[in-house]
């Protein structure tokens, strides 16, 4: 009912209502005296009338249609030649200028229908127009960068790349990545019109939070713009290592000294007879062990066992890694040999497939050859790539409960520093073992849901935490958390962050736990936010439910017909006795 | 009314005036060029006075009479009627006509002296004065400089400039350098002369002593010097402050003072540059590496060898070492040969011949003599010495049997035996020398008596081959001369049937057979298999051994044939060629042997790890390799940097990371100052001095600072992971139903 039919004064409907059936009841006892006929038609008459006096004071509201008014909502960057086009079609056609975050649902109940021409409204905005059926005009796409995707939160000595599309409306504009220093690391120039993609990469030298830069010069060299690259670098966590084998070999010998040579804290056990090992400590205790206990595997991140002694563990050894792997994510890598790739999957975690070519070129690395076991990875079900040569799976892991297991087609990869590309090398046992690596969990894990931060608009993270109640606090006070309701892990909040520059959440039980970000001012990356903006008023309105037809609103009742409803009863009770009487 | 003769006088001071402002001129232009080249006050002048000497010599102005003044102006002046000299005399002594002429001459001259120019060429003179003054104004301005330019930044020549190090106001106008001035004393071994010089950048060779003296126009309170690892109170004397070091490192300065209101004031930074000493360099010309004599040649070597150093070459000599004998027994003697040219001590550059006589050093056939030449250079306390590269000389030995098993063999394998085919060539071609001397049968028996030998030889091979063996080299029958040359005619049957066994000439045909290869195709598993049943594979040698061998046994086969024809002419090559494969076959029996130390036989798979283990024990090693970041400081400036660049909050920690950061900046700009130094000279600032730092500034020395810092090591690191309820469900499920 209330959807069809309301009153504005809907608070008084109690007193309003009792006052009129005592005014009804007292009517019907006064005039209990006149005959029967003209007493009914007197009860009626005031019935009416007290009626309409009730609706005089409750005003009441029915839920009405259209009356074909369109309205435009005119939002930043608007063509004026759109606007024109649409007055000429719409001739009632109302324009309203779009204000941030300000309420405008008065307006826009007089309208039946809605355009909006511009960059459109912001995301916060969206609910002010859910019951409007809207048209977004597309207004095409804004001059610069329309896209860009990067890390945001890496660690030193990784790879990091700044990727986005562009679009030029001149020749010759060139896009450069600038270090915090301001020097320019890496350039493109933008050489087509229109929309073209680009690509940006710098290596990540220092820990801490950094503000690179990314500038769009023209063909004279003239800076365009300047927009800021918040870039959070984290330094990188030694690992706890332990290395089996059944003899040395070169690789392994490589693979030691690198992973040694990083600061890793690293055992590596080398069989030297039947019972007898030779046993080399890096950066770490001395401790002899014979069999592979849980204790010793619980203090592991990474286990590194070559096939043949993978091979001739006891039954109870491989259950005991198998246990760590699962509960506690010990990463297992398996440095193969040739007979590995021949076992059954249930031996070896993994099925190969024979191939003829001894050489391949990975996908990071397309000029370099490095050698391989004429096999490689068939893609099964949860089988993740870490080495990609085209559309063949060089090194991949599987998961077992908590922990990985891994392993390369990759032979031989020490020939790569006898070759002279040490660094390839060192990235890709680096890759490897990060990828198999035990993972570490944070009590809280934060994740920011905007990307583009700007002063004094919402601001929403996610955080993922085992707390029971977590408490977070931002620069304006503790922020209120909701909790997801399936997932009691999830939890989302809001905060609108005021200072310009970088803004950190903390955590009310851990105080090393944060999550950091920039905030920006609303002049930076304009093309891209307006992009972005456009990108979601098209999505969000493309799809609108609401068609203009089935626009209703609730509309009150004009007064006045209860008014002269009232007046016309109370004139003949009044009037009706005296002409009777006469 | 003046006399004729001082209307002379007059024009005569007026010439030599012109002449003089003529010679300044000329002598001008050239000294202004020379000034603007060298920037050297006193060349200039050198070049002034020397030009004005030259134009002075050139010009004679002394020759300047009156007479001739007088003679210019009868020819310029027309009017004189060329009486001019009539006023130089006095008019007593004249005619009255001369007089006359005196009176009227001396009235054109007071009309008209004043048009005539004397004969002096001021236009060109100043021509060459504005064409000096040209050339020295683009030289000024191109910046071309006849002096020598250092490597190090002009700006270090520039008066020292200080700037405070505290932003508060100055409440006195701070002391300014009146003098500065630093003396370089390169070590006395150089003989070099101490230069002076007020740029403070310093190139200088490694020990040398360094002085320097500032003076002020009012003295600070304490005038520091410092360098990479301290400061340094500059002593006070009456003539400013003293600082003296010696050279040992590059690095960086600066000076610093405490003003009289205790306000402290700070250079720039500048460089001080090492060089080292320089080892000396040997070329020898004319020398061949490898110098080969014959016995007889006359065996002296003759060479020169050029020798240079930096700051000279206090000795050389030649160092030779004479080897004679082989393997073990090889001997060594060293000796030390002065140069025939007498060393001149401190030279930078010397010429030096020497010739070696080899007799001299009791050299013999076959030994060896190795060389080389060693300078020594006048460094102090340790000189530098270099050595050329060796030079060898040999006398041959023809009599050593260069086919002879090497000595530093594990194994000598050889048989005796395989030593006498050489001896039968030895005694055939002895045999073809005679044989115009001996009768011929004598000539006759020896060849055949040879042949016997070729075929004693023989069968000794045959026994390595695996023949059957003979009891001793026994040869039944002995046939005639004679019964051989009749044998000799039939072509069609074997020649030599009746000299042999017949298990001989079948084996001769098994060899044949052998020697075209389809024998090799018959058993297919034959290389692979290590028959010791078969007489045949029972051998000394490996396969490819043997088939040689039985080549060197045919060829010995025709070497015998001919030898019994007495035709030893014929034998030879046959005889060579078998000594050519018993040859190779000792050499490939020596790469047999090395190879035997390389490659042992696999231990077969059921013996492997079965052996005594009571010593293997199990070992342990424990190794911290630190990874010591030199750049650690560098590191945690760039990150301060960039919150200094958002929030300006200086703190006095960051005092000490910035003085530490520009300690290690300093290392890699000792390197490449360019790159660093400006950075370094901010980094310095800013540990010093406290004051609001522009975000500009800070930026440019982030730059700075990011640019030095290397691109890191790739490494493997722990991830973070959030691991949920749901994520753990997820995982488990796929298990379940993998």
């Amino acid at each position: 009912m209330t959807n069809t039919f309301s009153f504005v004064h809907i608070d008084f409907i109690w007193p309003v209502g009792i006052g009129a059936l005592l005014l009804f009841a007292l009517f019907l006892w006064k005039e209990w005296s006149l005959p029967r006929k003209l007493y009914y038609l007197h009860a009626l008459i005031a019935l009416i009338t007290i009626i309409a006096l009730v609706l005089l004071l409750l005003r009441p509201m029915i839920l009405e249609g259209h009356d074909g008014t369109q309205g435009v909502l005119l939002t930043e960057d608007y063509g004026k030649e759109q606007l024109d086009s649409l007055k000429k079609r719409y001739k009632r056609l109302k324009q309203i200028p779009y204000v941030e975050n300000v309420p405008m649902s008065g307006i826009l109940d007089s309208i039946s229908s809605l355009f909006i021409v511009g960059n459109g409204v912001r995301t916060f905005d969206f609910w002010q127009l859910d019951g409007v059926p809207t048209t977004y005009l597309d207004a095409g796409e804004p001059e610069g960068v329309l896209q860009l995707n990067y890390e945001r939160e890496t660690r030193v000595g990784d790879d990091w790349t700044v990727r986005g599309s562009y679009k030029a409306n001149q020749e010759k504009r060139k896009l450069i990545l600038a270090d915090p220093g301001g020097n320019p690391i890496d350039s493109v120039l933008i050489d087509t019109l229109g929309r073209s993609d680009f690509e940006l990469s710098n290596d990540l030298k220092v820990s801490g939070r950094y503000l690179y830069h990314l500038l769009e010069k023209d063909s004279s060299g003239v800076t365009i713009a300047n927009e800021p690259l918040p870039v959070l670098v984290k330094s990188k966590k030694e690992l706890r290592l332990l290395m089996i084998q059944g003899f040395p070999t070169f690789d392994s010998k490589y693979l030691k000294n690198f992973l040694a040579e990083g600061g890793n804290e690293l055992i590596v056990r080398n069989q030297l007879s039947r019972g007898k090992y030779k046993f080399e400590y890096f950066n770490t205790e001395r401790r002899s062990f014979y069999a592979l206990s849980q204790e010793l595997l619980e203090t592991m991140d990474v286990l590194l066992i070559d096939a043949n002694s993978l091979a001739n563990l006891s039954e109870s050894s491989i259950r005991t890694i198998e246990k760590v792997m699962k509960h506690d994510g010990l990463g297992v890598l398996v440095l193969p040999d040739d007979d590995f790739f021949r076992l059954p999957i249930r031996a070896s975690n993994f099925e190969f497939l024979r191939e003829t070519t001894s050489k391949v070129t990975l996908d990071e690395w397309p000029d370099l050859s490095l050698e391989k076991y004429p096999f490689t990875f068939e893609n099964a079900i949860g089988l993740q790539t870490i080495h990609r040569s085209n559309d063949r799976i060089v090194s991949a892991y599987s998961r077992m409960g908590r922990g990985r297991i891994g392993t390369t087609v990759v032979g031989n990869s020490y020939q790569l520093v006898l070759n002279g590309n040490k660094e390839a090398y060192q990235q890709f046992w680096a890759q490897m073992i990060t990828a198999i690596a035990k993972r570490n969990e944070p009590i809280l894990d934060w994740e920011p849901m905007e990307k583009l931060i700007y002063d004094n608009e919402p601001f929403s993270f996610v955080v993922r935490t085992s707390e029971d109640n977590p408490q977070v606090f931002g620069a304006n006070g503790r922020i209120a958390l909701r909790q997801h309701l399936d997932i009691k892990e999830r939890y989302t909040g809001t905060t609108y962050p005021r200072a310009i520059g970088w803004n950190t959440i903390s955590s009310a039980n851990d105080s090393l736990s944060t999550l950091n970000f920039y905030v920006m001012d609303n002049s930076q990356w304009e093309s891209l936010r307006a992009f972005g903006t456009r990108m979601q008023n098209k999505r969000h309105f493309s799809d609108a439910k609401v068609s203009a037809n089935d626009k209703k609103v609730l509309r009150q009742i004009h007064p006045i017909w209860f008014f002269l409803v009232g007046i016309a009863g109370m004139g003949y009770l009044w009037l009706a006795p005296k002409l009777i009487k006469n | 009314m003046s006399s004729g003769k001082q209307l002379l006088l007059r024009f005569k001071k007026r010439w030599s005036i012109m002449q003089a402002i003529v010679i300044v001129l000329y002598a001008l232009g050239p000294a202004m060029l020379i000034y603007f080249l060298t920037k050297d006050i006193i060349w200039a002048v050198f070049t002034f006075m020397g030009v004005g000497l030259l134009a002075l010599l050139f010009r004679k102005p002394w020759q300047l009479t009156l007479e001739k003044v007088g003679q210019y102006l009868d020819h310029e002046l027309e009017t004189t009627e060329y009486s001019t000299g009539l006023l130089l005399v006095s008019s007593g002594e004249l005619s009255s006509l001369a007089r006359l002429q005196q009176h009227k001459v001396r009235k054109v001259l007071e009309r008209s002296i004043h048009k005539v120019r004397p004969n002096v060429h001021m236009k060109s003179a100043f021509i060459v004065l504005g064409a000096c003054g040209l050339l020295s104004l683009l030289a000024n301005q191109y910046g071309t400089s006849l002096r020598s330019t250092d490597s190090v930044p002009a700006q270090g020549d520039r008066q020292i400039l200080f700037t405070p190090l505290d932003s508060s106001e100055l409440k006195y106008t701070p002391p300014n350098i009146v003098f500065q001035e630093l003396v370089i004393q390169y070590p006395a071994y150089t003989n070099s002369a101490p230069v002076t010089t007020s740029n403070m950048n310093i190139k200088a060779l490694e020990g040398s002593k360094l002085k320097w003296r500032l003076r002020f126009d009012t003295p600070p309170n304490q005038v520091f010097f410092e360098d990479n690892e301290a400061a340094y109170s500059m002593s006070r004397n009456s003539n400013g402050y003293e600082h003296r070091m010696q050279l040992t490192a590059s690095g960086f300065y600066n000076f610093k003072f405490e003003a009289k209101d205790s306000t402290s004031h700070q250079s720039e930074l500048y460089a001080l540059e090492l060089f080292e000493d320089e080892a000396p360099v040997i070329e020898i010309q004319k020398l061949k590496q490898f110098t080969t004599f014959e016995f007889d040649d006359d065996k002296t070597i003759e060479f020169e060898a050029v020798l240079t150093d930096d700051f000279g070459i206090t000795d050389a000599y030649v160092v030779a070492t004479v080897s004679r004998g082989e393997g073990e027994s090889v001997k060594f003697r060293e000796e030390r040969l002065p140069f025939e040219t007498r060393l001149r001590q401190g030279e930078n550059t010397l010429q030096l011949s020497k010739k070696i006589d080899l007799d001299n050093l009791g050299m013999v056939p076959g030994d060896e003599l190795y060389f080389y030449i060693s300078a020594v250079d006048t460094k102090e306390p340790r000189p530098n010495t270099s050595r050329s590269e060796t030079y060898f000389a040999v006398i041959r030995d023809t009599l050593t049997n260069q086919f002879a098993v090497e000595g530093t063999m594990g194994a000598d394998l050889m048989p005796d035996y395989f030593r006498s085919q050489r001896q039968l060539i030895i005694d055939t071609e002895k045999l073809i020398a005679d044989k115009n001397r001996l009768p011929k049968n004598d000539f006759n028996s020896t060849s055949n008596e040879l042949g016997f030998d070729q075929k004693a030889l023989r069968l000794k091979y045959g026994e390595f081959m695996g023949d059957e063996a003979e009891s001793g080299i026994t040869v039944a029958e002995e046939v005639t001369v004679e019964e051989a040359q009749d044998e000799d005619v039939d072509e069609d049957e074997d020649p030599l049937s009746k000299y042999t066994h017949d298990h001989d000439g079948s084996n001769e045909h098994h060899l044949l057979d052998h020697e075209d290869g389809e024998h090799e195709d018959e058993d297919p598993l034959e290389s692979y298999l290590h028959n010791h049943d078969d007489p045949e594979e029972s051998t000394l040698f490996t396969q490819s051994l043997k088939s040689k061998l039985r080549q060197a046994m045919t060829e010995m086969w025709d070497a015998e044939l001919y030898l019994r024809l007495y035709t030893p002419e014929k034998s030879l090559p046959y005889q060579y060629r078998a000594l050519k494969l018993i040859q190779e076959i000792k050499n490939s029996a020596r790469i047999y042997v090395h190879r035997i130390g390389f490659d042992p036989p696999p231990i077969k798979e059921d013996k492997r790890l079965t052996g005594e283990l009571d010593e293997i024990v199990s070992f342990q090693k424990k190794e911290n390799i630190s990874v010591y970041d030199d750049l650690n400081f560098l590191r945690k400036a760039a990150e301060r940097l960039e919150q200094l660049i958002e929030r300006n909050d200086y703190q006095e920690s960051d005092r000490i990371l910035f003085k530490e950061s520009g300690n290690e900046l300093a290392q890699l700009a000792i390197e490449e100052p360019g790159k660093y130094l400006e950075t370094l000279q901010k980094l310095k600032w800013l540990s010093d001095r406290e004051r609001h730092w522009s975000e500009k500034e800070l930026r440019q020395i982030l730059r700075g600072v990011l640019a030095a810092i290397p691109k890191p090591i790739a490494k493997p690191t722990k991830q973070g992971e959030a691991i949920s309820d749901l994520n753990e469900l997820v995982l488990q499920e796929l298990e379940t139903n993998d």
